[in-house]
């Protein structure tokens, strides 16, 4: 390989491969049985099973939203916990104070998360790593003393609770629980189709150069200052979108939910599950819903706390050091050596040529 | 597709399925929840506990504790009409959010018919409960938790907080009516109620200082409470932040009329941490006996409730004055669940509100449990002063509903 | 300047006036001006550290600079580096720089981006054009890499290539900006001479084809005389000669500064 000949045919095919449909990659049918599942399950399990699961789906929103940001964009925030809180907040006031309906006011936290994600990103872009870093943190940080401080505009400490459940069943037959969960899931399936076709092609490629350097974005083409931005903002918005959905399920925002934890804990998640895979944002959600209630069932008492940290904190190392690309990615390099042992064994033809589509779901 | 990308496709497919397997074995099947299982007459009754026992109020853990010993006291008992009582416990490290999601697990996968819990946080699932005629007792004196005609599933078991503040309003203008008051407290609604108590008996601090839960150093507040001329201190608020306080005062030699309200003059939260000498002197309108008070060692309850500890397997927690107080709540609970006509939410808040000079565990003598109004039952203190050893009744007991602070 | 200044086409393909740049107190170019003349191959050549690398992130507008830059007659200079690739600038790097973890076709596909125009709402939509344009795109992006005959190594990632295929797939990326000016820095090193004889064929078979020029930065002299049409030679930041190869080849100062008298050169 080291001398090909230059100017002979190559081997193989002589055009360009084809864009695949959609259909044909393997990660879009391993999603279609994820749906299928998903959409069986409500009526298998309890309903608060079902409102932990659309919880999950809520958070997983704002875990992919990071996804977007940090694992597609190659930019970090450490405040998307706070633009998730103000997606909530914005939803949920929106319906108490202005009575605007469900829909309309999950608009108009994609509105607010869209401003933010502007006046945030307009600095954030050109500071870039460390400083960008500190600027989220600091956003992270005030975002709750801001809830306290205007206590009279955002409830305080009690914060703003629906007076009812916000995606009311239609049907006798589906209880609030099943179709709330059945309208967040189909949230989830959305987005992360959005994001999937988003992060494609041409736009895909681009971020592949920003992430490999500034340097290389610019010498071929990559407005990278405002491609950054509007994934800022992007991602904002879906942040804010996750937050809506997060305040709608619990039927409820307190400050005490938005913690500047909560923004490193999104980050975690993000980094844990896999930060360029959209099922790691469910696994990472999952960890976030699932772990303090675990912990607190494996050791109860003050040392709870404690656990669930410390199970958040060792999965994250392991992350760093034996899995780079999080759960999803350490599946994935399964799933590609039990794939490599089948091949040994069948001893086939050698592979030709692959399609170049993305292969796997993200 | 070449079989390279198929394979791991499959993988990949199986991989989601048994995902989704596990996520469904650690689940609730749909037939097994809730009200279904309660029908049968033997099964349990089922409350659900939602307690901080992590977290920035993980201090108040050991109400738990005396929560739990009441049910399982009242359960070696026989329980109530030959029923046992189960308690399901979750622990919701003072956050609104789980504590939201740990009601909705007893409601809907427990089928529990009420659900209490400790504090102020509490404000965050009466919406919940409402929508699902699911009774909610708190332990909290937050005056938001009194507004029973919006949310009228939640119950208070302390009496509010800005009574009190009435009843130390109404004895400054009494005794001292020139005192320049400093008032020390959490930076929350708790203080808002009880200035506002105050202000109702015409008494207006003029220091204020609300800092966050776990403040140890007051050094600041108390200079400025001495550079403002403040002879009077009212402190409000839980450890370690009180005892820190008034040990401190006591360094410097400052002297100042002190008020201790109820819920933070007990020896855990103070006067263990002070030491006895800096407290001496101090005032506070009592409820509840504090198992760590010398007054109560030959007290025949006291005892009764330390047995029931000590059975429960939570000796370590028995002299904290809030395991005695969880122990009361729990006993309330157990004492309108055996009046109740029907074993349901609905049955048991009648039974709640209608106490009727109940005696209770915890309660000081004298003082009972009483019908219920603005959704709190404990309308009665005892004006105590502390001695250096152990808190000394003042005068009568007296009664907020006969003062006309409550109508 | 010296005498070897003379013959330069009347119509440059890009003009450099007065390009000058310093990094913190050292001046790495200094009052650089020389025309490119349009079509074939203009090498730039010059001792280490002469400034030819700054010279080619001046031009690709990685650096802000001080003078005035013509593409074809129209300003740059005031164009940010984004825009120039879109101007038709293309480049390679001194140590070639892929994506490694992408496939190679992959990597080359992104040097097209340089001339499509489809945004994230189009690909978002999957519209008949960006359909279209991704289409182009991926032809142009074959036809480049078969060029550089990498399509046997096409889903390769780039990362496990040898070191001459890693400046192949960077020479297919560029051309796949369908440029105006591909600049090449240094793309013989670590190449035997005939895989860079065949390399730089290639590209100047691409600039008869498109009408493309090159601008190669090489110190393999040699080489450069064999492949340049014009020269220009930089010292320590300043130009020292501009013009033909046997002009430059007997130019007393750039013997003296860069040429010696090798028997190499001389032949
Ligand atoms: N980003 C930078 N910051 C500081 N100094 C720089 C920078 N880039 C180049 N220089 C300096 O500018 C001068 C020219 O460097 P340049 O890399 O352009 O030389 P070159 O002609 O490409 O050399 P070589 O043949 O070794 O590649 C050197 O002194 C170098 O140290
Ligand atoms: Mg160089």
């Amino acid at each position: 390989m080291s001398a090909p000949v230059v100017h002979t045919e190559p081997t193989g095919r002589a055009t360009a491969p084809d864009i695949r449909p959609r259909y044909r990659t393997p990660g879009f049918w391993t999603a279609v049985v994820a749906v299928a599942i998903a959409v069986a399950v409500p009526f298998l399990v309890s309903d608060y099973d079902l409102f932990n699961l659309s919880r999950v789906a809520a958070v997983a929103i704002g875990v992919a939203s990071l996804n977007l940001l940090t694992g597609f964009s190659g930019q970090v925030s450490l405040g998307q916990g706070a633009t998730f809180g103000i997606g909530g907040y914005a939803a949920m006031m929106a319906i108490r104070y202005l009575e605007w309906p469900v829909w309309v006011a999950l608009l108009a936290a994609i509105a607010v998360g869209a401003l933010v994600g502007f006046v945030i990103g307009l600095p954030a872009v050109r500071m870039g790593g460390f400083n960008l870093g500190l600027l989220t943190i600091v956003i992270a940080a005030l975002f709750p003393v801001l809830l306290y401080r205007f206590s009279d505009f955002t409830g305080g400490q009690a914060g703003v609770t629906l007076a009812a459940p916000a995606f009311p069943s239609p049907t006798d037959s589906l209880t609030d629980a099943q179709w709330s969960y059945l309208v967040v899931l189909t949230l989830l399936v959305l987005t992360i189709a959005f994001l999937d076709q988003l992060v494609a092609r041409r736009t895909g490629r681009a971020l592949s150069l920003i992430r490999a350097g500034r340097i290389l974005a610019v010498s071929n083409g990559v407005d990278v200052e405002r491609l950054k931005l509007q994934f800022f903002v992007i991602s904002s918005v879906l942040a804010a979108l996750g937050g809506a959905i997060f305040a709608f399920v619990l039927g409820l925002v307190v400050p005490e939910s938005y913690p500047l934890v909560f923004s490193i804990t999104l980050l975690v998640a993000s980094v844990v599950g896999g930060s360029r895979s959209w099922i790691g944002a469910i696994l990472g959600a999952a960890m976030v819903v699932y772990l303090p209630s675990l912990a607190s069932s494996v050791i109860p008492g003050e040392a709870s706390a404690y656990l669930a940290q410390l199970v958040f904190a060792v999965v994250l190392g392991l992350c760093v050091i034996v899995a780079s690309s999080g759960i999803a990615g350490a599946g994935r390099r399964l799933a590609s050596s039990i794939e490599r042992v089948l091949r040994e064994r069948r001893a086939t033809a050698p592979p030709t040529p692959p399609s170049t589509t993305r292969e796997e779901i993200r | 597709m070449n079989h390279q990308t198929r394979s791991r496709g499959t993988v990949a497919t199986f991989a989601v399925a048994t995902a989704a397997v596990l996520v469904l074995a650690g689940c609730t099947p749909r037939a097994a929840t809730g009200s279904d299982a309660q029908s049968a007459d033997d099964s349990p009754i089922v409350i659900g506990a939602s307690w901080p026992q992590s977290g920035p109020l993980g201090s108040v853990a050991p109400g738990l504790a005396g929560l739990e010993a009441a049910i399982a006291a009242a359960n070696e008992d026989g329980g109530v009409d030959g029923r046992e009582i189960e308690l399901v416990t979750a622990d919701d490290a003072y956050d609104p959010a789980r504590l939201v999601e740990n009601e909705r697990k007893f409601v809907e996968q427990d089928g529990a018919i009420a659900v209490v819990n400790f504090g102020g946080i509490s404000i965050a699932g009466r919406e919940y409960l409402g929508q699902k005629q699911v009774m909610g007792v708190s332990m909290a004196g937050n005056s938001p938790l009194s507004d029973i005609e919006a949310f009228p599933m939640q119950r208070a078991f302390w009496p509010d907080v800005s009574w009190e503040a009435q009843l130390q309003g109404k004895w400054l203008t009494e005794h001292a009516p020139d005192a320049v008051v400093g008032y020390i407290g959490f930076n929350n609604d708790l203080t808002e109620s009880h200035l506002a108590g105050l202000a109702a008996q015409g008494v207006t601090p003029a220091q204020v200082a609300a800092v966050p839960p776990g403040t140890a150093d007051l050094s600041a507040q108390v200079s400025q409470f001495q550079a403002a001329g403040v002879d009077t201190v009212i402190i409000n608020i839980g450890a370690p932040t009180g005892g820190a306080t008034l040990a401190y005062m006591d360094q410097i030699g400052w002297k100042p009329t002190v008020f201790l309200s109820s819920t933070v003059s007990d020896f855990h939260t103070v006067i263990n941490i002070s030491g006895p000498g800096p407290v001496e002197g101090a005032y506070s309108f009592e409820f509840f006996k504090d198992p760590s008070d010398p007054r109560y060692a030959d007290d025949d309850v006291i005892a009764q409730y330390l047995d029931d500890m000590e059975a429960s397997g939570h000796e370590k927690d028995a002299t904290n004055a809030l395991a005695l107080e969880g122990y009361g709540l729990g006993a309330a609970l157990v004492d309108a669940l055996s009046r109740t006509d029907s074993f349901d939410s609905e049955g048991l808040l009648a039974a709640w509100d209608s106490f009727d000079g109940t005696e209770n565990p915890m309660l000081r003598d004298g003082i009972t449990l009483e019908e219920s109004s603005h959704g709190r039952v404990i309308f009665q203190y005892q004006l105590s002063r502390f001695d250096g050893a152990s808190w000394v009744d003042e005068g009568e007991i007296e009664d907020v509903r006969e003062l006309g602070i409550v109508e | 300047m010296s005498a070897a200044s003379s013959g330069s086409p009347a119509a440059p393909i890009l003009s450099l006036r007065g390009v000058g740049i310093s990094f913190r107190g050292v001046r790495a170019l200094d009052d650089v001006t020389f025309d490119v003349p349009r079509g074939g191959v203009t090498a730039v050549i010059g001792p280490n550290g002469a400034g030819k690398t700054t010279l080619f992130n001046c031009i690709s507008g990685i650096y802000r600079h001080e003078g005035d830059i013509a593409l074809a007659g129209a300003d740059i200079q005031h164009l940010r580096a984004h825009r120039r690739a879109a101007a038709g600038i293309a480049r390679t790097f001194q140590t070639p720089t892929l994506l490694d973890a992408e496939s190679v076709f992959e990597n080359v596909l992104v040097g097209t981006h340089a001339w499509t125009r489809t945004g994230p709402a189009g690909v978002l939509l999957g519209t008949r054009s960006a359909r279209r344009e991704e289409r182009e795109a991926r032809e142009v992006a074959w036809e480049r890499l078969t060029a550089v005959g990498l399509a046997p190594v096409a889903h390769v990632p780039a990362g496990a290539l040898p070191h001459a295929d890693r400046r192949r797939a960077e020479v297919a990326r560029a051309l796949a900006s369908r440029p105006r000016i591909l600049m090449l820095d240094e793309p013989a090193a670590g190449l035997s001479a005939a895989e860079s004889d065949e390399l730089l064929e290639l590209v100047a078979e691409q600039g008869r084809a498109t009408g493309m020029t090159s601008v190669l930065v090489e110190h393999d002299v040699a080489l450069v005389m064999r492949t340049a049409g014009w020269i220009a030679v930089l010292d320590a930041g300043r130009l020292l000669a501009t013009g033909a190869p046997d002009a430059i080849r007997q130019d007393p100062a750039v013997v003296a500064a860069y040429l010696g008298t090798d028997a190499e050169v001389a032949a």
